[in-house]
């Protein structure tokens, strides 16, 4: 069975920015998980089945703009906040799909959740998991991505 | 014009889609849930469907399924564009024939590669027209199919999704607020033909609300009041809301009402006119939803109309069955209506619908004059 470890999540993070929005990668790596509060916009996917998990995208505000206008072909004006939450859970839709498939490669049985996303100035978040979630940052120029997956 | 359908729930991959296909000379249609895409897919019968599978509603399976078994649609060329790759899904998809998977993320070039061996190649000349209203019942304008929901309460606001969403077979664009204030940066979004207004909320009352929605659009309001507050009502009905609906409130009442107000505002000419059409030589009538209460007011127009077609020498009526989603004393009201109004003039009629509201109309109704088929092709071939 394929790892769920931190490099396949940092590939599928960045095969899904740089391909949809057309995003520049300067570096990627793992990074701690974030703790229970955040400020910004985070998107989730539960991957049911054989190899469980939760995947949650985390970036700020201005970062989603930013790529969501990189995926709409658009620049310049603030594109609100319902296109931004579409367009990130799409990303974590993505990239719950690029885990799914690196996953299930060796026949795992999976399925793939509809996107939930929250967006605020305040967030708290807890994930109902008992293991210690892999997470990764990918930066852009104009800002860092954090996708953490707990497992189970 | 070729006709491209997209079914997916995300608006921005929809919108990646449409600027993908500039350049093919398509019309875009745009469906946000399986349920959707079926209902715009017999509708407008496009040359290609792209299709997401994880969606909300109905999911791009069982909306694949559904198009397969559907005589209307069953032909269309449909390409996956999805996510979603498990080696199970593809085998059960393989199986509803599909002409193409797309993996999300996807490029350009393997868009066009798979697109391509549908529409060709592109010409480079063509312009992509806006984007259709998802799966837009041309009986009502199409802001009318907006809805926002305003109401200080979640408990109220989950009640009224559930009345209204899945409505017109999820037609229905459902937007919510908690208040006044998030009611207005809404409305600038969604610009709902109806507004679902609790009259009694903090800070910006209803009234207030109503107010300040008025210098942005011309929508019809809907006002939610405890029951019994009688002066409370009466200055509602002088505001000008269209309807009052006592809180707690049955779902069915809330969703008349609303239908009733998206509909108010457009003339019984104009109603009929986006009904009653002709299509290669044969006119057609397109049968609307029962609960848009919409029949009643286009019913004394319609003799004159099909005289009309008559007396150009155009016999035939195909009745259109295609937006009904249940078989009902209504439904069949209706059908009966419009056969003898045609009759009466001396027009031939067939009648063109789902299997399902087919098998139950034989089952509940006579029509053995008006033969039955799936498609408006198939209805003007039954008549010869």
């Amino acid at each position: 069975m394929a790892p769920m470890g931190p490099e396949l999540i940092q590939k599928a993070g960045r095969e899904v920015l740089e391909t949809t929005a057309g995003a520049n990668v300067v570096r990627s790596g793992t990074c701690a998980p974030p703790d229970g509060h955040f400020a910004g916009v985070m998107a989730t996917v539960s991957l049911s089945g054989d190899r469980g998990g939760t995947l949650v995208i985390f970036c700020d505000r201005a970062l989603a703009a930013g790529v969501t206008n990189a995926m709409l072909g658009m620049d310049g004006d603030d594109p609100g906040d319902e296109t931004i939450v579409d367009a990130m859970g799409e990303l974590a839709n993505q990239v719950g799909g690029t885990l799914k498939r690196a996953l299930g490669a060796d026949g795992s049985d999976m399925m793939l959740s509809v996107p939930v996303v929250a967006a605020s100035a305040s967030i708290s978040h807890h994930v109902k998991a008992t293991a210690t979630p892999t997470c990764v940052e990918i930066e852009l120029p104009e800002g860092v991505v954090r996708i953490c997956l707990w497992p189970g | 014009m070729k006709k491209v359908l997209t079914v997916d729930d995300s608006k921005v991959v929809r919108s990646m889609v449409t600027r993908y296909l500039q350049g093919y000379g398509v019309e875009v249609i745009e469906a946000t849930n399986g349920q959707e895409g079926v209902e715009a897919a017999r509708r407008h019968r496009p040359d290609l469907v792209l299709l997401d599978i994880t969606m909300p509603v109905m999911d791009g399976r069982q909306a694949l399924a559904a198009m397969r078994n559907d005589a209307a649609c069953a032909d269309i060329p449909v390409i996956m564009l999805t996510a979603e790759s498990g080696r199970d899904i593809v085998v059960e998809i393989a199986k509803l024939k599909v002409n193409g998977y797309i993996v999300k993320p996807f490029q350009k070039e393997t868009f066009d590669q798979a697109v391509a061996k549908v529409l060709g190649a592109p010409t480079g000349a063509a312009t992509v027209t806006a984007p259709a209203p998802p799966a837009a019942d041309k009986s009502l304008p199409v802001d009318a199919k907006a809805v926002l929901v305003v109401d200080d309460s979640e408990r109220v606001i989950e009640a009224a999704k559930a009345a209204l969403d899945g409505a017109l077979e999820g037609a229905l664009k459902v937007t919510t607020a908690l208040s006044g204030r998030e009611a207005i940066e809404r409305y600038r979004e969604a610009r709902p033909g109806v507004v679902v207004l609790d009259l009694v909320m903090p800070d910006l009352d209803g009234f207030d609300t109503q107010k300040q929605l008025r210098q942005l659009g011309d929508s019809e309001y809907v006002a939610l009041a405890v029951r019994g507050d009688e002066p409370l009502r009466e200055k509602a009905r002088k505001a000008g809301f269209h309807a009052i609906v006592d809180k707690p409130f049955h779902a069915q009442e809330l969703l008349d009402r609303v239908l009733a107000a998206a509909t108010a505002k457009v003339s019984p000419e104009d109603l009929l006119g986006a009904m009653l059409g002709e299509e290669q030589g044969c006119p057609f009538f397109d049968m609307p939803d029962p609960r848009t209460k919409t029949f009643g007011r286009v019913a004394p127009l319609l003799g004159k109309r099909l005289r009309a077609f008559a007396e150009d020498g155009l016999d035939k009526l195909v009745i259109d069955m295609g937006k009904i989603v249940e078989m009902n004393s209504d439904a069949v009201k209706m059908l009966v209506t419009v056969i003898e109004e045609a009759r009466g003039i001396g027009m031939r009629t067939a009648i063109c619908g789902s299997a399902g509201v087919l098998e139950a109309l034989r089952q509940i109704a006579e029509t053995k004059d008006s033969p039955a088929a799936g498609s408006r092709d198939e209805a003007r071939q039954r008549l010869g």
